[in-house]
């Protein structure tokens, strides 16, 4: 019944033009685990929406949804005009391409070079392409996040920051309309993190993309977003700009800020 | 269809919902986690089978599969068909001579390699070799979100990891077999050379008059089925193993152990067949 009044409230249908993620009602629960319970947001075109909150609170959980990695057992999930839950898998595919996941841990192919990663999405969904085409994306890929450089190294060879850059390489060369980034600073020293925060706001602004930024780091939070949504307990429990967030009296919200 | 099959995985361990458990399921709740694999593993072979005939095809990493599951196994395969060869002459050779059936060893060793001993060594050996590596090599990407990476840009890792792997499997473990065979008479027969000075004519005409036609055959047919265990099972462990380290080694354990349990089985299975055409 409170699923039904909420759906009521903000339609499925998408009103504004400028909303590209819908995100209504969801529900998810690993077994008895429930971690997200109820979670409705929307993304704006061209606008970074941190979702901020405590590690285990379903931050993760709610990006995979939109990308159909995993699916909610209640809830509607609609990118870029599309109900993932209802698509097949060549429109899964289709939409997926206008997406780019950044993983928490970089998730480069270990057995194929910096070059090879960045190629592999190419070479499979463009098969037409010929070598010269894919050199010049690879290389403007990897220009793009200043790593020209590294194209013959194996993932092994980089470091934390660089392993980073070259996943979000790897997204932009699909030249997706969204990217989510899953913890982008995790594991990072403070000079690397804010590097990879500032190539955050450098790639929406170059490539006009929108993004979903994942992260329990309050600098990332405020750097990177133009609207703030913290989670709690697989709830949203404010969302607004980082200043109204950050003036929270909420017990979790507040202790978060003030650490 | 696959996105009913990826939400299946994906939602396995909480598919079944508080109201379903309550009012549809009435099969014992202890049941469950055997029939929610089954389903796993019937929808994991049909995926496979789907994906096998639909284009495009993975030419490259299927040939490269074929080299690691087939030519980089050609030298473990070779030398332990060839002592096997050895050993099994030279323990039937006594109780031959005994009953005065000397003669009999070179058709002897041949039924006994390539009805059994052949296929059972190189799928064996397989199992260890080529089904741990598999296991641990997709159990590590799962772990790691590589394998989540190729899903999220659209680069459909299931064909390019799991049926290239499943195939080449398929076709290599007969072909190994064909060689193990081949270099257990060979070394067969220089062992029962040095101690009796049989000829090389005579040794392997008494091989081929041995064997049938239906002993290839069979032979062979059942080493496919093997191979497609081995590179079944380890796609399986491998692709939807559990987080973490542990997971890797739980999934090559299991790959090995399963996949040697289901060559016993498939062995018995093909016996039954095979007689019953003789």
């Amino acid at each position: 019944m409170e699923n039904q009044l909420v759906i009521e409230k903000r339609p499925v249908t998408n009103k504004h033009n400028k909303e590209i993620v819908t995100v209504q009602n969801i529900y998810k629960s690993f077994g008895d685990k429930k971690v997200l319970q109820g979670v409705s947001f929307h993304l704006d075109k061209g606008e970074n929406l941190v979702v901020l909150g405590k590690s285990g609170t379903g931050k993760s959980v709610l990006i995979k949804c939109l990308v159909g990695l995993l699916y909610p057992d209640r809830g509607s999930v609609e990118v870029l005009g599309e109900n993932v839950l209802e698509l097949d898998p060549v429109g899964l595919d289709a939409l997926r391409l206008k997406i780019g996941f950044n993983f928490q841990n970089s998730a480069l192919y270990d057995s194929m070079t910096v070059g090879e990663n960045l190629e592999f999405p190419l070479k499979r969904n463009f098969r037409d392409m010929t070598e010269k085409e894919l050199d010049k994306a690879v290389n403007e890929a990897l220009e793009s996040v200043g790593l020209a450089h590294t194209r013959d190294l194996m993932p092994s060879e980089l470091s934390g920051g660089m392993r980073k850059r070259i996943g979000i390489a790897r997204t932009l060369i699909l030249k997706p309309e969204i990217m989510l980034y899953d913890e982008p600073t995790s594991g990072l020293d403070p000079v690397t993190a804010k590097e990879i925060n500032e190539l955050i706001v450098e790639v929406k602004e170059k490539y006009h993309t929108a993004a979903i930024v994942i992260t329990h780091d309050i600098s990332c939070a405020k750097t990177t977003g133009d609207r703030i949504m913290a989670l709690a307990e697989g709830e949203v429990l404010k969302e607004g700009t980082f200043e109204e967030v950050s003036k929270t009296n909420h017990p979790a919200l507040k202790a978060f800020f003030e650490y | 269809m696959e996105k009913e099959l990826t939400h299946t995985t994906n939602t396995i361990s909480n598919s079944l919902s508080h109201q379903e458990k309550e009012e549809k399921i009435m099969i014992p709740e202890r049941f469950h986690p055997f029939f929610e694999t089954m389903a796993k593993i019937a929808s994991f072979i049909g995926r496979f089978f789907k994906n096998l005939f639909t284009p495009p095809f993975e030419t490259t990493a299927f040939l490269e599969q074929c080299y690691k599951i087939g030519y980089q196994s050609l030298l473990l395969i070779g030398i332990t068909a060839a002592i096997a060869g050895v050993v099994f002459s030279q323990q039937s050779r006594p109780s031959l001579v005994a009953f005065g059936a000397q003669s009999w060893l070179p058709s002897f060793v041949a039924i006994a390699v390539v009805r059994s001993l052949g296929p059972l060594i190189t799928a064996l050996i397989c199992s260890g070799k080529v089904a741990s590596n598999i296991a641990a090599e997709l159990s590590s990407m799962r772990v790691t979100e590589q394998i989540d990476a190729m899903e999220v840009s659209a680069t459909k890792p299931f064909k390019y990891l799991v049926v290239t792997r499943i195939l080449a499997a398929t076709i290599m473990i007969p072909i190994l077999t064909i060689f193990a065979d081949t270099l257990s008479l060979m070394s067969s027969f220089l062992s029962v050379n040095i101690l009796d000075q049989t000829n090389f004519n005579l040794f392997f005409t008494k091989v081929f008059e041995s064997i049938s036609f239906l002993d290839i055959i069979g032979s062979i047919s059942k080493t496919v089925f093997f191979g497609f265990a081995i590179g079944a099972v380890a796609c399986y462990k491998g692709y939807y193993a559990s987080k973490g380290t542990v997971g890797v080694g739980k999934a090559a354990n299991g790959a090995v152990v399963t996949s040697m349990f289901l060559i016993f089985i498939i062995d018995l299975l093909a016996l039954q067949v095979i007689t019953f055409f003789r």
